[in-house]
């Protein structure tokens, strides 16, 4: 049974670093096939299409934070796994949930803004700030998640 | 295919939409006070590459338009719709430069997803099953027609009618909203035209069912029907529907109706200056080029020709920015 819970928490680190991570992967990848687009017809606009390319890699930096979180919680950092019943394993991987959920749509959807900001600054190259902005408001749901799963993984009590 | 499949292709028509010439830039072409100032303005807008004359302009403009999204597209394939009418007047032309013993080279038009010089072989050699799809069958169609009836109208009725058809079936099956309307509009306003044609010529039934192709807001057998009984029962039944104003445009000019036709698709296309991804954005872009080649081609020609400026504006087509 120990066993069960360590892997249980396992998972839930997994899933918080895997499926956010090929969210950002998937998000990252539309705006670098856009900005491939537009540095085709201008190459000046690489730093702004850099800044618009980054937003969606941050959900997956959050997916990777809880992933350590619990592995440190749960001793495996240290090389020294603590004992933990099934139902401490399985709360930490309801509390990597929120971040592996909401990281992985989140940063797609992110990705679809940003691409759509290369597109505004093709055409009005002076609206970066605003392509950024419309993108980074998407960001606002993965920090809420980065949140819920930080106090949820917190809060499991393994003492 | 999905459309984030677009995202680079859209991106790049995006960039290249900052280029297109707005309507003040147009106003200023015609206020050039000769034909030589009229091209070295476009030079400077960088809208020609060397000094040439309107059919250079067209040419550089169309080679450009084509490399653009023939480099861009994630399916090349998809680029054949835009084309259809062009690739469908150049079976029309190798058919008829076959009989007449003309160069088909002179009338061929780009773009066009055909290969000229073997589709010219293979009309020459009757190997119309090598040509691709419907425009295989229907040139065969048309030649056995020519040389049945004798009657280059008859022959080329035909080859209207499959790209009327060939359009209406892209349109049923597409995705992308602005491109089914604009492939839906093209469709009705052909067979609007081709009902007033056979109605002012009185042609017979059996002519205007061959002509007549598949509609979309219209219905084909009431059509064909109030084109038999002549151009006012025509725009009876035209005003009760959507083309109400199109059918009273076109018996004032046909010309008007060219014009009305061209401007309704750049306000359909407008429909897609919000959309992210997908084709529509693509079919715009090509639809605003042809817009603003055709504009400049009547500017240089009105210049060319010493009309007059308002007579020129009347004619110069809506744009896209």
């Amino acid at each position: 049974m120990n066993n069960l819970g360590l892997f249980l928490a396992i998972l839930g680190a997994a899933l918080a670093a895997g499926l956010s991570g090929i969210g950002s992967a998937r998000g990252v990848g539309l705006v670098g096939e856009a900005g491939a687009g537009l540095l085709s017809e201008d190459s000046s606009m690489f730093m702004k299409i850099l800044v618009l390319e980054v937003l969606p890699g941050t959900q997956g930096l959050y997916g990777f934070l809880i992933a350590i979180f619990i592995f440190s919680k749960t001793g495996i950092i240290s090389g020294t796994p603590v004992d933990m019943t099934w139902t401490q394993g399985l709360a930490l991987l309801a509390g990597a949930l929120p971040i592996a959920i909401v990281g992985y749509f989140s940063a797609i959807y992110q990705g679809r803004v940003a691409a759509s900001g290369v597109s505004l600054i093709a055409k009005k190259p002076t609206e970066l700030v605003k392509g950024m902005t419309i993108a980074a408001v998407v960001e606002f749901y993965a920090v809420l998640a980065l949140l819920v799963s930080f106090f949820a993984v917190n809060n499991v009590n393994l003492g | 295919m999905r459309d984030t499949d677009y995202a680079y292709c859209v991106a790049r028509i995006r960039a290249n939409e900052r280029y297109l010439l707005k309507e003040k830039d147009l106003y200023e072409l015609l206020d050039c006070k000769d034909y030589d100032s009229a091209l070295q303005y476009l030079l400077d807008k960088k809208w020609l590459s060397e000094k040439g004359g309107i059919s250079e302009c067209v040419k550089y403009q169309n080679d450009k338009l084509w490399q653009l999204l023939s480099e861009s597209v994630p399916d090349k394939n998809e680029l054949s719709i835009l084309c259809a009418v062009n690739d469908f007047f150049n079976i029309k032309a190798a058919v008829k430069c076959h009989f007449t013993g003309k160069d088909p080279n002179a009338y061929y038009i780009q773009p066009t997803t055909l290969n000229l010089s073997e589709l010219t072989e293979k009309v020459a050699s009757h190997k119309f099953s090598l040509i691709d799809g419907s425009m295989g069958k229907c040139a065969e169609a048309s030649y056995k027609t020519a040389c049945l009836t004798e009657n280059g109208q008859n022959a080329d009725i035909i080859i209207d009618r499959a790209c009327i058809d060939e359009i209406k079936a892209y349109s049923d099956k597409i995705k992308s909203r602005v491109t089914g309307e604009i492939c839906r509009f093209l469709c009705d306003t052909a067979n609007i035209k081709i009902a007033f044609r056979c109605a002012e010529t009185e042609k017979k039934r059996d002519f205007t069912e061959t002509a007549t192709g598949e509609c979309s807001a219209l219905s084909r057998n009431a059509l064909i029907e109030a084109s038999l009984q002549g151009k006012t029962a025509l725009s009876e039944y035209l005003a009760k529907t959507v083309y109400r104003e199109g059918a009273e445009i076109y018996l004032s000019s046909s010309a008007e109706y060219e014009k009305w036709c061209d401007n309704n698709i750049i306000a359909i296309a407008k429909k897609s200056a919000f959309t992210a991804f997908g084709f529509d954005p693509v079919c715009a872009y090509y639809y605003a080029k042809l817009a603003e080649i055709k504009s400049v081609r009547i500017i240089l020609a009105g210049i060319k020709s010493g009309a007059d400026k308002s007579e020129i504006k009347e004619r110069v087509r809506a744009l896209y920015v």
